[in-house]
């Protein structure tokens, strides 16, 4: 909403300060989001008539143009300009001058000197949508009654200040510039003029207005005015529209966009005569129906759009743009004004569905006062006569079903006081709502207020606690601290882990990442999730498809992450994200579930002191040491061969407590490349719920005897696993084997085929006694009959 | 010298050394003398250790001397003996003093050559590093968590319900303009915000109180440019007892804001607009950048907009169940990317969620 100074001015016996303005309008909850002085984009460019036109000798498309500026001498300026003849008044940049495009110095054009230049709009820093049809190409065409060598920041009244407000939903009343100036007066010792009205009788009389649907339409105000004289408004009053980015029309266009930049009311002028039914019926449209707005364009309404019917056909698109066959247009001769309130959802849906939003839609939309449709009628004659527009009809019509309910609110000084933590004395208070203008009737310790009409978003005492710390002062709020029972809410143990888990992988040399939530669709593919992309958690408006889905799993949004890193050549991307995934389900949200993603890459180096690598039992150490971090949890690991996200002989669910909470492996080739990324990764996806504060673990005693170790050789099948092993070597043992360090793995020529060597290095150790040699060989060789018997082990 | 000695004892009569021992003793002062520079002499260990076979090996001259011992009367052992020892002992401490200084010299000597470059990288040293927006969380979750206030949190996908009626916006008001949501249905959406906890942990707490927590956590807008994301993270805050007031809401954000840009901030509290709580206010913190002289990054204003917050509205706690006569509260939402920004002087929202491992190494 744009508020220019010089029309804020016309309220005071006062100059106003920009910089002052934008600071009281702050203070008050108006956000001024910025404020632009009008007259620094061009100087020195005076009002000029070309009094002759001669060809350039030397130029087919130039002209040299003899220009008066109101000085004794023309000036001779050289120009490219088409539409530009002789008697036309023109801005001209004198030599020395500013305009937008740089600054204007004498010149010679093909062998002819230029002491100036002719201005377009665009020169002067107008914008285009401020500029007619015939305004916007070549030289800005200027009225003729202009005085010559006048500065045309003058003629068109840019020394202003216009200052951009961004106006929260609950003060839609500051869309009108009489309601700001009234704010103005509450911090600012201003007196304000009252604006003047010219007030009608209701007529009961030949026209009718009919309202269809109440809800719809609380109120209707027509006002006929005859014998219009449509032509241009004066020009300070165009000037004013223009300052406040409307394109000034003719004086009853402008007229009704006055009103609704003043008082926030939306208006709308028919052509009378073009009006058949003599009368006015507010109804809703039927599916299908058609209608051309005023800007020529066939809209297709549907039934929960409102008209404006004048009892034969539709007119005017209620609250969002009139009709193409009633528009206000040269030869019009007798108006009809129009002052109404529409529902604001209605407005809202109607613009919404039509793509079609306009200076009323977005007023009505906010809502407004159903008292404010009258005043703005009245204000609207006023200025007809002022600018000598045509004859106002003594009397107006109406139909107002629906009442506005002004509230009358009690409050007290006491519950003020308690909600802001302060001590204002009711004088003050009541002082406040006196300046606001609101009413205030004293009943013993109770106040009751009723506010300004146009105040519909002060409903009930909140609303006046409100109103009364923010004209006392949000400044003046002293900070305290809450004093109170202390909290019982117990904390989530998932929040705790989240960020110990953090610190443990950060101090593993891992990076967090942060991904979007929704993914594209096309990415579970190529992550090998072929099943995935559940239809219920599509987002139904995404900003774009590869933001469309909301995420099942985090290796998309992860990979992506680290393929960005990778084009970038880094080669080192140890990363991680804790994040959640969704599940669509039968119930009406989905479900939440916390992850954890690691994905490091192979990343062969050769460092100082040797080649590094990563491979799957660095992740599997990260994952295993993360676990006995956070929990007493055992973990298990299950070849996993089906994915297709992961290589198949290098992939591993994990299990804890016989329950899958993730999977672990190489990423599958086809993966990485579909990501261009050439060299080998490993990737874990581990499910964080579930993961209780673990028991406080109780002390075991120490071991009382010493332990004994003993290597052992032995050649066995190659694919009996570690896991096996070591479960078949700690039960023969009867449990007296400790630890089992597995420190050599063999395969290769020397060795059968199907077979590999192993080498173990077992602790014994028994809880009750010192063992000696003998009791240890006796296991060591039960041990080995075992594996020979069960496995078909040698020993090498 | 062994001549000598052999012809002293030849010639040597029993009983009688007591009175020639001075002849021997100037044979064996020769003799230790000999030995004496021998000793010095000796640049390595392995030198000296000849030296020490020829004095103290077993056919050494200590035992070559020994064998005397023998031969002598029985009164003249002892005075042989203390001739002896004497000759030894000045030998072997020489002895052992110049293989103290020889050792020494020699793992001098050796430890130099083990040299190392002690500049090179340590093995294994790499860190990982939090995202900058964990950072910010963790920091602000820490201040409240040591004022009282609990961590929970909501969901990310959210009922319309929850994050839109709950918090006094109906279908149709105009406020719902203010955040454009993304739906997954008519009825589900991404939240727009994190106050949808506000009435998620309130309907779980009353008719207990006080309420007093903080949810961090995802948020979704329809919206990206360079200073908005589609996705962004906020932390609510919630304060529900008795006789909480505005001027506590101001108290609170402004331990905030010291705690987290310093003691020298301050805090300006605006009247603004939400439709779930009131009086409300945007806070803004002053600028660091230029001590409030104006500059670009607060566009000259001095101020910079940080946070929304309020009094919560009777209406939302009348919806929970609370008595909104008795019961008070404060609501804040601070968004963590506005903050993390504000902090580490981070010019580009879009950087945050780049991943740029050269960015997020920086933490
Ligand atoms: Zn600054």
């Amino acid at each position: 909403m744009k508020v220019s100074l010089n029309w804020l001015e016309q309220y005071f016996n006062e100059k106003l300060d920009g910089f002052e303005i934008e600071a009281i309008l702050t203070k008050l909850g108006l956000e001024v989001e910025n404020r632009e002085k009008l007259d620094l984009s061009f100087s020195n460019v005076v009002v000029g008539k070309i009094e002759s036109l001669e060809k350039h000798p030397n130029a087919d498309k130039l002209q040299i143009c003899s220009i008066n500026v109101g000085e004794k001498e023309n000036l001779q300026i050289v120009t490219g300009a088409l539409n530009i003849y002789v008697g036309m008044k023109v801005p001209v940049a004198l030599v020395g001058s500013k305009v937008v495009g740089g600054n204007i110095s004498e010149s010679k054009l093909r062998g002819i000197s230029s002491y100036g230049m002719l201005c377009s709009g665009t020169e002067l820093n107008m914008d285009s949508s401020l500029l007619s049809d015939n305004e916007k190409d070549g030289i800005l065409p200027l009225s003729e009654d202009l005085e010559l060598g006048e500065d045309l920041l003058d003629v068109f009244s840019l020394h202003d200040e216009v200052l951009d407000l961004g106006l929260t939903p609950n003060r839609a009343d500051c869309y009108g510039i009489y309601n700001i100036a009234k704010e103005i007066i509450l911090k600012k010792d201003y007196k304000l003029k009252k604006i003047e009205f010219l007030k009608g009788d209701l007529s009961k009389e030949n026209f009718k207005i009919k309202i269809n649907n109440e809800n719809l339409c609380h109120r209707y105000v027509a006002r006929i005015v005859k014998d219009v004289n449509i032509k241009p408004s004066p020009l300070w009053f165009a000037n004013l529209l223009r300052n406040v980015g409307v394109r000034p029309i003719n004086n009853i266009v402008d007229i009704t966009n006055y009103v609704m930049f003043e008082l926030g009311q939306p208006m709308h002028a028919f052509d009378f005569d073009k009006l058949e039914g003599s009368k006015i019926v507010v109804e809703e449209a039927y599916d299908g129906e058609t209608f051309i707005t005023l800007d020529g364009k066939e809209r297709k309404l549907d039934k929960d759009m409102l008209l404006i019917k004048d009892g034969v056909k539709a007119v005017a698109l209620a609250g969002v743009m009139g009709g193409y066959n009633s528009e206000v247009d040269n030869n019009t001769k007798n108006i009809l004004f129009e002052a109404a309130h529409f529902n604001s959802a209605s407005i809202r849906r109607t613009s919404r569905k039509l793509g079609l939003r306009s200076e009323a839609s977005g007023r009505f939309e906010r809502g407004l006062s159903e008292e404010n449709a009258i005043k703005a009628m009245d204000r609207a004659m006023y200025l007809v006569e002022l600018l000598g527009a045509g004859k106002v009809e003594k009397s107006y019509f109406e139909a107002y079903p629906i009442k506005q309910i002004i509230p009358t609110i009690t409050s007290t000084t006491e519950k003020v006081n308690a909600i802001l933590g302060m001590n204002i004395a009711s004088e003050e208070i009541i002082k406040i709502y006196e300046k606001l203008n609101f009413n205030v009737k004293i009943e013993d310790d109770k106040l009751l207020v009723t506010p300004e009409a146009h105040r519909i978003d002060v409903k009930s005492e909140i609303d006046l606690v409100e109103e009364v710390v923010r004209i006392y002062g949000y400044e003046n709020i002293p900070a305290t601290l809450p004093v109170g029972a202390t909290n019982t809410i117990k904390v989530d143990y998932k929040i705790k882990l989240v960020e110990q888990i953090k610190n443990y992988l950060v101090d593993n040399g891992l990076n967090e990442i942060v991904s979007y939530s929704f993914i594209d669709k096309s990415s579970y593919e190529k992550c090998g999730y072929a099943t995935l992309a559940d239809e219920r958690l599509k987002v139904m408006n995404p900003l774009s498809e590869n933001q469309s889905y909301m995420r099942e799993k985090l290796l998309p949004g992860i990979i992506e992450i680290a393929s960005r890193n990778y084009k970038r050549q880094r080669r080192n991307i140890p990363i991680f994200e804790i994040g959640r995934v969704f599940k669509g389900t039968v119930n009406k949200l989905p479900e939440e579930t916390l992850k954890l993603g690691i994905f490091i890459l192979e990343n062969e180096v050769k460092e100082w002191y040797g080649k590094v690598k990563n491979d799957f039992f660095t992740l599997k150490g990260i994952l295993e040491k993360l676990i006995s971090t956070i929990s007493n949890k055992e973990l298990k690991f299950e070849r996993l061969t089906e994915l297709e996200t992961l290589h198949p002989g290098r992939a591993a669910n994990i299990i804890a407590n016989n329950q899958i909470i993730g999977q672990i492996g190489e990423i599958h080739p086809n993966v990485l490349s579909e990501y261009d990324i050439k060299e080998k990764a490993f990737y874990l996806e581990l499910e964080l719920e579930g993961f209780d504060e673990p028991k406080v673990k109780q002390y075991k005693s120490l071991p009382k005897y010493p332990s004994i170790e003993r290597d052992m050789a032995l050649i066995i099948p190659k694919d009996l696993n570690y896991a096996k092993i070591f479960k078949t070597i700690s039960d023969a043992s009867n449990n007296m084997v400790v630890k089992c360090r597995i420190f050599d793995i063999f395969e290769g020529s020397q060795i059968e085929e199907d077979m590999k060597s192993v080498a173990f290095s077992l602790t014994y150790q028994d809880p009750d006694k010192t063992m000696i040699d003998e009791d240890v060989s006796t296991i060591h060789n039960s041990i080995i009959n075992t594996l020979v018997e069960r496995f078909g082990a040698k020993l090498r | 010298m062994f001549e000598k000695i052999k012809i002293f004892f030849e010639e040597l009569e029993t009983d009688s050394l007591e009175s020639k021992k001075d002849v021997l003793e100037d044979i064996l002062s020769l003799a230790k003398e000999e030995g004496l520079i021998e000793i010095d002499k000796g640049k390595k260990v392995d030198d000296l250790k000849i030296v020490q076979t020829k004095y103290f090996g077993k056919k050494g001259i200590i035992s070559d001397l020994m064998k005397y011992m023998g031969k002598v009367s029985n009164k003249d052992k002892p005075i042989l003996g203390k001739i002896i020892h004497n000759f030894k002992t000045t030998l072997e401490d020489k002895l052992n003093q110049r293989f103290t200084v020889l050792k020494k010299t020699e793992i001098n000597a050796k430890l130099e050559t083990e040299k190392i470059d002690i500049t090179l990288p340590g093995t294994n040293s790499q860190r990982g590093h939090k995202h900058p927006l964990t950072l910010v969380e963790e920091q602000i979750k820490e201040i409240f968590t040591n004022i009282g206030f609990t961590v929970v949190e909501g969901f990310e996908i959210e009922e319309d319900y929850y994050n839109f009626e709950r918090l006094n916006i109906p279908k149709d008001h105009p406020a719902r303009e203010m955040q454009d949501t993304f739906y997954l249905n008519e009825d589900v959406v991404l939240r727009t915000h994190t106050s949808p906890v506000q009435a998620r942990i309130m309907d779980k707490m009353c008719p207990q109180l006080p309420v007093k927590i903080i949810a961090p956590g995802k948020v979704f807008r329809r919206d990206d440019d360079s200073t908005h994301s589609p996705m962004f993270h906020q932390i609510e805050g919630l304060m529900v007892d008795k006789n909480i007031t505005f001027a506590d809401l101001k108290g609170v954000l402004l331990h905030l804001v010291k705690s987290i840009f310093g003691e020298e901030r301050k805090i300006r509290l605006r009247p603004s607009y939400f439709p779930f709580t009131e009086p409300s206010a945007e806070v803004d913190v002053s600028c660091g950048n230029c001590n409030q002289e104006g500059c670009r990054v607060c566009g000259y204003t001095g101020w910079l907009e940080i946070l929304g917050s309020g009094m919560v509205h009777p209406s939302v706690l009348e919806m929970a169940g609370y008595n909104s006569n008795e019961v008070t509260g404060f609501a804040f939402g601070i968004g963590i990317e506005r903050i993390a920004m504000l902090k580490y002087g981070i010019d580009d929202m879009r950087l945050l969620f780049d991943n740029d491992l050269r960015f997020l190494e920086q933490f």
